[in-house]
Order: structure tokens, then C-alpha cells, then sequence
């Protein structure tokens, strides 16, 4: 197993004794003394002067998303019935990400029926019908609540630019310029993601991320 | 003007096909300015007996005085127990952020943004010893 560690230290004359912290820890599977395996790798993202809208960063859907096409869903159904038997139905399975028109958040696949037909955890609010409708699918989740961590930095240089760091709808808090942080993700849910906006920045904002921990495991 | 800096290292040899070594050392300071940041609430300990499985404050946005919203807070929390299998969930508002197994520590800003972001911990109802958990707030506090 992978060994990994991750270290900080504060140091401040903030108060009135100095302020000396070192901590290391090892990077270990739910509680377990195993050592964990899955990383994102470290990922740069820019943002111009323009990208002002709230952008996410970090997915809870691990591989990409896929589409299914030819989609007939009901109101208030939640069996999908779709006609993109070769090119799809192998790779539907049970716990997939569900997003979609008509479709509300935080669904996935409850259970695969055969090739034409799935079903959802949750019904539909309205009608996908016609076989003209399409849904969105993610390859794979982010196992929840397991021992995964983000890191992210504010590799920025003006004093002014920061990023607001977002989980789902809850904002977290600022990184200026030169911050970051690293902070457990449960990816609890599909709706988990990590979101940064970048709303006011005067030049441009370099955001460099990764994640490491169990993954899908 | 008090000078804090924070540093972080991040190192694995065998995670990833090449070695992943990364360190970054930021100075903390007052939303988009130079200047250091000057309030601390100072390191704090807090422990969570086996009995004690409810969702509760870590960290409240009401202490003595206000922390005014959307400042350059951070926040460091470190659970230093000694069982593998002891952790507490980290929640901001309703939203988890995830969980901090033993001897993990996170270190992330806090916006603080309405009365509701206090930072709460939840120890599992199966944990079975005393979870003991040491964090700090370094920040603006009730900055103008």
C-alpha cells in the first residue's frame, strides 16, 4: 500500500507566546492502518478576467459522464425506458449519478431491468417522452464518507483576487492569493461537488487542486 | 502586525507512478491586503466521550464577539485520538464536509458567512473511546 503523509506548520508571533504548531499525518483508508491508493493528480484550473459564474471543480462523478439516449420516463415514474441498447446498456449500472430534464437532484440508478429498462431512485417530476429525450449519466461515484481530502491552492499573486471554495450550496470560505487548504471530502452525496467563483477578480486566478484518498473503492 | 505563516507538505512515493512531492507556504492575511492577520481564538481542546453522539458546536460564529462574514478566517482542526476507528464528521450548517479519522487534521477557511456557519463535529454512535479533538481559529474576528 501506497504510503502517504501530509504535514502543517503554523508559526505566528500572533500572540502573546509564540505560536508553533507541526502535525503529520499519515494518509490512511477508513479506519484502517492501510495506506490510501486513489489521486486525482495535482490539476491546474484558470479563470480569466470574465469567468465570473460559480464553476465546479471537483466532481463526486469519478470517469465522466455518458449519455442515454431514445429516453421515455413517465411523471411520476421512475422506470426508464430507452432505446440505446448498443451503444449504452453494458454500462448502466446500479448507483450511477442521474441528471436530466425532469429528473431531480441527487438521483441515481436504483436497479438495472435489462438492456431497455432501469429504474430510478426517485421519480420523475414531469414527462421525458417520445423517445427524443436524452439522460445524463456518471460512469462512477466517489464512495461516500470514506477518507478522501482536497487540496486546493490560490496559486494567484494579486493581494485582491480570491476564490470562493463551495461545497454543494454551502459556502466553505476565501482563499486569497497564496492560500489553500486541505480538508477532509466526504462526497456524502452526488450533489457533494466542489465548487470555486472566482467573482471579482482583476487578473488571472490560478487554481491548483487534487484529490487524494479511497476514490470509488 | 503579527506575521503567521502556514505551511504545507504533501509527499507520497509510491501513490502514483512518479513521486508526488508538493510544499507551499502561505502567509495568512487580512482579506486583500498585506496585512497579517491579528486574532486567534487560540489552540483549544475539546473532548467527546463515548457517550456523546450528538451533533454539536466545534466552532460557533457567535463566541465573545462576531466574526464578521466573508473575512480571510482559517480554521485548523485535528482529532488527536488514539483509536484507527474513531473520527468525527465535520458539518458546516447542513452540509458535511467530511470526516476526520485519528490523527488527520484539516486546515481550511471559513467564511463564517451567516449565523448558521457554525462548525459542528459528530462522533459516530459505534465510537467507543474518548475522541479528543484540538482546533483553532486564526482570522479577522469581528474586523470592520
Amino acid at each position: 500500500m501506497p504510503t502517504t503523509t501530509a504535514t502543517i506548520t503554523l508559526n505566528s508571533d500572533i500572540d502573546a507566546s509564540p505560536l508553533n504548531i507541526s502535525d503529520t499525518t499519515t494518509l490512511y483508508n477508513a479506519g484502517l492502518d492501510t495506506g490510501v491508493e486513489h489521486t486525482t493528480g495535482m490539476q491546474r484550473k484558470v479563470f480569466n478576467v470574465e469567468d465570473i459564474a460559480k464553476i465546479q471543480l471537483i466532481p463526486t462523478i469519478i470517469g465522466g459522464t455518458f449519455t442515454v439516449k431514445e429516453v421515455n420516463l413517465g411523471s411520476g415514474d421512475a422506470t426508464v425506458t430507452h432505446g440505446d441498447v448498443d451503444s449504452v446498456s453494458d454500462l448502466i449500472k446500479v448507483g450511477q449519478p442521474v441528471i436530466g430534464t425532469n429528473v431531480v437532484a441527487n438521483v441515481t440508478v436504483a436497479s438495472v431491468t435489462d438492456d431497455t429498462h432501469f429504474e430510478l431512485s426517485s421519480t420523475a417530476s414531469d414527462v421525458i417522452a417520445s423517445d427524443k429525450g436524452s439522460l445524463t449519466l456518471g460512469y462512477n461515484v466517489y464512495t461516500p464518507n470514506k477518507a478522501n481530502k482536497i487540496y486546493i491552492r490560490n496559486s494567484s499573486v494579486s493581494d485582491t483576487d480570491y476564490i470562493v471554495v463551495t461545497i454543494n450550496a454551502e459556502d466553505i470560505g476565501r482563499l486569497y492569493a497564496g492560500d489553500w487548504m486541505f480538508m477532509p471530502w466526504s462526497a456524502a452525496n452526488p450533489l457533494s461537488n466542489i465548487f470555486v467563483t472566482a467573482a471579482t477578480q482583476t487578473s488571472t486566478v490560478i487554481v491548483d487542486y487534487m484529490v487524494i484518498g479511497e476514490g470509488d473503492s | 502586525m503579527a506575521t503567521t505563516t502556514a505551511a504545507f507538505t504533501l509527499s507520497s512515493s509510491d501513490i502514483s507512478s512518479s513521486p508526488l512531492s508538493k510544499s507551499t507556504t502561505a502567509t495568512l492575511t487580512k482579506a486583500g491586503t498585506t496585512i497579517g492577520l491579528q486574532q486567534t481564538s487560540g489552540m483549544s481542546r475539546r473532548i467527546l466521550k463515548a457517550t456523546e453522539t450528538s451533533i454539536a458546536d466545534l466552532i460557533s460564529t457567535t463566541p465573545e464577539f462576531t466574526y464578521t462574514a466573508d473575512k480571510a478566517n482559517k480554521v485548523y482542526v485535528c482529532n488527536s485520538s488514539a483509536d484507527s476507528t474513531d473520527y468525527v464528521t465535520i458539518t458546516i450548517h447542513a452540509e458535511e464536509i467530511g470526516r476526520l479519522y485519528t490523527g488527520d487534521w484539516m486546515f481550511m477557511p471559513w467564511s463564517a458567512s451567516d449565523s448558521n456557519s457554525d462548525i459542528r463535529i459528530t462522533a459516530p454512535s459505534t465510537h467507543t473511546n474518548a475522541v479528543t479533538l484540538d482546533y483553532m481559529v486564526i482570522g479577522e474576528g469581528n474586523a470592520a
